[in-house]
């Protein structure tokens, strides 16, 4: 296992206006799971190829554990890779394909056939060694893809969107299939989606990419509970955006002053976002902070309602709430819990 | 109105079918007519012709002509023609300029076999060339190239790169990827195409009838020259051989690889 | 490579090496093609336009257009420019038809049919189309099983003479290119959601109507390559006029092949040779230009 450092690396496609890859500096430490989190087009492939070698930079220095890297060849990096299209070769049986990397060392065949048989069982894919790729289910395929990068040993492990293409059920399993191997082995991996639940459930560190750029980088629970941009906070499924001014601590949006809340840094002309699912409703005026509104819409959704509300100032909030009993054309007091409250510069 | 549809249908289809197999089935039966003329219906059983044209030297040597023919016309054409398919599908080459190396590439299916055969002959003899395998050699791998080129071109279009660089990740050599990934997933593409390549050099008229010589034959040329002057079962007895061949070939290809994905264009 | 502890000093990178381009490895089939096809083709279109001598076959002479004016004031010569045409023509015509007949029977087809009636139909494709003429022979000739049948039924009195007509050549093309046109057919009718026939007959559309309006246009791309292969190798078929047609069976490719191994007029000959190319050409570039403008509104 290795620790993996970019620095500065920035990579422009020939006839492209903009870098997809623009300045971009991370560190991954060793053993530590980190996801590169954003929408499509923004750039984490082109970062992880670099990563993998298998495009240079034009700009910028990689690093493993403090070795230089940026030129050389992606064959002599030791990285494990599984890719978007799984890459399984199919001419080769399940246990050949698991073999070649380590035929590729010049392994011998006896210490190959045993740590095949090992990868083989960490994936729970022994009694299938002998079919080729198209004989297996997609899941099954997928382990196989696994199986063939974590056999190498690899000093760090690469997914770019392993499991985009499994329906939404075999997805999660092989998410916590893949937490529990990572976890177990203590593998460095370094980790591509769009998709938020799927970073939030597997990673020790989300980095959000934005245009080539890194938006935010932490924990999940520092990137859900406390998005620092817009940008973040919206990819994070937050919504009701309204304009505010923060003043020395004090936030004042929509006629209302109250407590800036501490996760957050701002001064100035700044934007409050209050998630959804924090909100509640009520026709009396509740103790502290709360907003008044007219109720537009109210939609029943089984578990919870969502509410559509017209503030004073003309500006729409949605709630999604237990039904708390209003009805269109009602006036409703909208009041939050204290982690509902965002708010960034800008 | 609907069964007379399926009964409009039924027959059409049987008679489309018919007139497919006729002419094989047709062979297939004259040729072990016991008598010395194809007649119908035949009169009694025998594999006598069998046996006439296996002891017919112009039958065996053409044959054995046209075997090694397209055996080193496959040979020569198929490395050329996989080699020529990667240049135009991995060459990054514009795409006018890729365009127009495809359609030379493509140009032998086009140009007539009987153009391709005076071509030949007419500048060879100016180059005072005249010896009948080279020319035939030259002209056949002609035929073979482009079927290798269609197949392997199809081929790589749909080969997904991250195979390559699954490989490559995985410690393989730019060699090592190319023996070990790329030339084995295309395999069966080139193999196809060499195939067909196979079969129509076996079965050429047109290009050969220019190119060979007096001591030089091939199977399908020495079985029109001997149809001018004999119309004897021996022929419907070879004709028969090679349809057989050709079938159990077709067999074996639908096997490996689907008949319709070999044949399809 | 150096090991360092400090961050590293951010810098461009240096110029990649450039690889050798793969462009390359088309250059020896290129030189094949130019050698074996490209220039004796040119060099035989330019020996069309020296004055016509038998035997000859170097490039001395004046350059001259008077094999063209011969060519064509002649009817004896141009008349088979015209025939080759109209054989060519109802060749692909009846070859479409059932071809497409036979793609919708292979379309249509159970799965477990389809299989096997592929093998049936298909594997003819691959059979030597000497054996295949042969067979035409012994069905068509005038001792032959047709004209047996014929008698047999009092259909009759007298055999008819069938080979060594055109009848006889365009039966024995259609036989050979059928499977052709089933493939390209097919090809298309393939890439069509089997619900939109399905959908058009709950609309109340016979299956006329659905073959016409919905599987017709959308085999468009299909039938049109169909055409152009059919109709090009029609126009340079060699085996089956020979042997159907008799050497006077007036087809373009057998007076090339009497001009070069019988008269030896070999100018003469390639006036013909640069005909049966340009006609090919015009063909081929003409079937596919209509069938793009007919498909450019849907297809991309
Ligand atoms: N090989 C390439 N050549 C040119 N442009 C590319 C290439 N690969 C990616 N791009 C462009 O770079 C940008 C980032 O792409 P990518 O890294 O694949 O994004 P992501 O993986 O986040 O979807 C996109 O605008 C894409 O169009
Ligand atoms: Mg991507």
């Amino acid at each position: 296992m290795a620790q993996v450092t970019l620095s500065r690396i920035t990579k422009r496609y020939p006839g492209s206006e903009t870098a997809a890859v623009d300045d971009v500096s991370l560190t991954i430490p060793k053993g530590s799971f980190t996801t590169l989190l954003g929408p499509s087009g923004c750039g984490k492939s082109s970062t992880l190829r670099i990563v993998a070698g298998l495009s240079r930079p034009d700009y910028g220095v990689l690093q493993m554990d403090g070795r230089d890297i940026t030129h050389l060849s992606a064959a002599r990096r030791n990285i494990g890779m599984v890719f978007q299209s799984l890459a399984l070769f199919p001419h080769m049986t399940v246990a050949e394909n698991v073999a070649f990397g380590l035929e590729m060392r010049g392994i011998g065949r006896s210490e190959r056939e045993t740590k095949v048989a090992r990868a083989l069982d960490i994936v729970e894919l022994g009694h299938l060694a002998a079919r080729h790729p198209h004989q297996l289910s997609g899941g099954q395929q997928q382990r196989v893809a696994l199986a063939r990068a974590l056999v190498v040993e690899p000093s760090i492990l690469i997914l770019d969107e392993p499991f985009s293409a499994l329906d939404r059920k075999l997805r999660e399993t092989m998410q916590i299939e893949l937490y529990r191997i990572t976890r177990d082995l203590g593998i460095t991996a370094m980790f591509v989606t769009h998709d938020q639940e799927e970073a939030l459930t597997l990673s020790d560190s989300i980095v959000v990419m934005n245009q080539g750029r890194i938006e935010q980088q932490g924990t999940p629970r520092e990137i859900y509970g406390a998005p620092r941009t817009r940008f973040t906070a919206e990819f994070m499924g937050l919504s009701n955006f309204l304009p505010a001014r923060c003043n020395n601590r004090a936030l004042s949006f929509e006629g209302l002053t109250t407590e800036m809340p501490a996760a957050f840094e701002a001064e100035g002309n700044c934007t409050v976002a209050l998630r959804p699912e924090g909100l509640s409703l009520s026709s009396t005026r509740p103790e502290g902070a709360a907003l008044k509104g007219h109720l537009a819409e109210a939609i029943y959704q089984g578990a919870s309602t969502s509410y559509t509300l017209d503030l004073p100032s003309g500006r729409r909030i949605t709630a999604r709430t237990t039904d708390c009993g209003l009805l269109p054309g009602q006036e409703a007091w909208i009041a939050w819990t204290p982690e509902a409250l965002h708010a960034f510069a800008a | 109105m609907s069964t007379y549809f399926s009964l409009f249908r039924r027959t059409g289809t049987a008679a489309l079918f018919v007139f497919l197999l006729a002419p094989l089935v047709a062979v297939i039966i004259v040729s072990v007519n016991a008598g010395a003329t194809p007649k119908f219906p035949p009169e009694g059983f025998s594999l006598r012709w069998y046996g006439a044209a296996l002891a017919n030297p112009a039958f065996t040597g053409s044959a054995l002509t046209s075997l090694v023919l397209a055996a080193v016309a496959t040979a020569l054409g198929t490395p050329l023609g996989v080699a020529a398919a990667f240049g135009i599908a991995r060459g990054k080459l514009p795409s006018s300029l890729r365009g127009l190396l495809e359609a030379i590439f493509l140009s032998p299916l086009i140009v007539p076999g009987i153009v391709i055969g005076v071509a030949l002959l007419v500048t060879l003899s100016t180059a005072g060339l005249r010896d009948a395998w080279l020319r035939l050699t030259l002209g056949h791998v002609l035929l073979v190239m482009p079927y290798v080129i269609r197949t392997s071109l199809a081929a790589l279009q749909s080969f997904d790169p991250s195979l390559e660089e699954a490989a490559h990740t995985l410690g393989a050599s730019r060699r090592q990827i190319l023996t070990r990934v790329t030339l084995p997933v295309l395999r069966p593409a080139i193999f196809a195409g060499a195939a067909f390549g196979f079969i129509i050099s076996f079965d050429d008229a047109a290009v050969s009838i220019f190119l060979i010589d007096s001591s030089t034959s091939t199977l399908p040329l020495a079985i029109m020259s001997y149809m001018q002057y004999n119309f004897d079962p021996s022929i419907a007895a070879v004709s028969s051989m090679l349809i057989a061949i050709t079938l159990a070939g077709a067999l074996v290809i639908e096997r490996v690889f689907g008949l319709k994905k070999f044949l399809g264009n | 490579m150096a090991l360092t502890d400090t961050a590293p000093a951010p810098r461009a990178a240096p110029a990649p090496r450039k690889p050798v381009s793969p462009a390359w490895l088309t250059l020896p089939g290129l030189c094949f093609l130019v050698f074996v096809l490209l220039l004796p083709v040119g060099w035989l279109m330019a020996l069309s336009l020296k004055p016509s001598m038998p035997g000859a076959f170097t490039m001395e002479g004046d350059w001259t257009i008077a094999n063209y004016l011969r060519f064509f004031s002649q009817p004896f010569y141009y008349s088979t420019l015209i025939k080759t045409l109209w054989v060519s023509a109802l060749t692909t015509g009846i070859t479409a038809v059932l071809g497409y007949a036979l793609a919708l029977i292979i379309w249509t087809a159970s799965p477990a049919k389809r299989g096997w009636i592929v093998l049936i139909v298909l594997s003819p494709l691959l059979v030597s189309i000497v054996a295949r003429t042969y067979g035409w022979m012994i069905m068509l000739g005038d001792r032959g099983i047709l004209n047996q049948a014929l008698l047999a039924l009092g259909v009759i009195e007298e055999p008819i003479q069938i080979m060594y007509t055109s009848a006889a050549v365009i039966v024995g093309l259609v036989h050979v290119f059928v499977p052709f046109m089933a493939l390209c057919v097919l090809t298309s009718l393939e890439k069509i959601d089997p619900k939109v026939p399905e959908a058009a007959m709950t609309f109340g559309a016979s299956r006329w109507a659905v073959l016409r309006r919905i599987l017709l246009p959308l085999t468009v791309p299909g039938l049109a390559s169909g055409l152009t292969i059919v109709f090009s190798l029609a126009i340079s078929s060699y085996v089956t006029p020979a042997l159907m047609g008799g050497p006077r069976s007036g087809m373009l490719t057998t007076f090339i092949y009497q001009q070069f191994a019988v008269t030896l007029d070999w100018r003469f000959g390639a006036v013909l040779v640069t005909l049966l190319l340009a006609l090919t050409l015009v063909v081929l570039t003409s079937i596919l230009a209509l069938a793009a403008r007919m498909t450019a509104t849907w297809s991309k």
